[in-house]
């Protein structure tokens, strides 16, 4: 897994490229806490380069939602691969991580 | 008629490197297999890791634990058999999927819900064997 991350204006973008599993999902939520600390709490999680989520993956999302709330930010997620979404309807995570079709316009509602 | 030998047949130490090696080798598994749907290959590699993982994360013990797992296709089906050699482990039934706000435990959750077959057995006196079974959409 890869990450970039990309500060825009009101918020930053983390795109995740490869795998979001147990091994990896550490580093993301570290990347997540780092940009939080940074006074950044508005995040936009980027899956367009994400080819698979495990439950762990899952669950590293809901934390960092978690972490942007508590901040007084948000986290949202953009260009979900359709198999993910499948994963997110599964787990009804799709009710709380609202997926974005791109990252760059999902905070436009504000 | 007998199912045919694994297509991925992998062993080793359980730790999260294997199930990152178990992921390249399905993904090499599907690779030769284009015809298979990507969503049925997408689930049940999700099911066959979180069983994996799921060793993984309750082996924190002093012997190290090894693990085995199988993978085959058929014309109808995908198949695999995830077995380790630790304690036999206490499954007390798949419980629901957590609330949204849970940070954890859907791995076993989301497996069952992703399989048509779920089976545990817990080897005497030690020992697991999962088997998985998804049929082909």
């Amino acid at each position: 897994m890869n990450l970039t991350t990309e500060a825009t204006t009101g918020f930053a973008i983390i795109r995740v490229s490869g795998r979001l599993t147990a091994s990896s999902a550490p580093a993301l939520r570290a990347e997540v806490q780092e940009v939080v600390a940074g006074g950044v709490a508005r995040i936009v999680v980027d899956l367009g380069g994400t080819t698979f989520v495990d439950s762990s993956g899952l669950g590293t999302l809901i934390g960092a939602l978690k972490t942007t709330r508590v901040a007084g930010g948000d986290l949202r997620i953009a260009a979900v691969p359709d198999t993910v979404r499948t994963v997110l309807r599964l787990t009804s995570l799709d009710r709380v991580l609202r997926a974005h079709d791109r990252a760059e316009t999902a905070f436009q509602d504000e | 008629m007998s199912d045919p030998e694994p297509s991925v047949r992998l062993e080793g130490v359980a730790d999260l490197r294997f199930v990152d090696a178990l992921l390249d080798e399905l993904d090499r598994l599907w690779g030769r297999h284009p015809e298979l749907g990507a969503e049925d290959a997408y689930l049940f590699t999700l099911a066959v890791a979180e069983v994996a993982t799921n060793v993984v994360q309750h082996s924190g013990g002093e012997r190290e634990v090894r693990l085995l797992v199988r993978v085959t296709v058929t014309e109808t089906r995908l198949l695999a058999t995830v077995q380790d050699d630790a304690a036999p482990f206490r499954m007390e039934g798949i419980g629901p999927m957590p609330d949204a706000g849970s940070e954890s435990g859907r791995g076993l959750a989301l497996t069952d819900a992703v399989l048509d077959e779920f089976t545990h057995a817990a080897g005497s006196p030690s020992g697991n064997t999962w088997s998985l079974a998804r049929a082909r959409r």
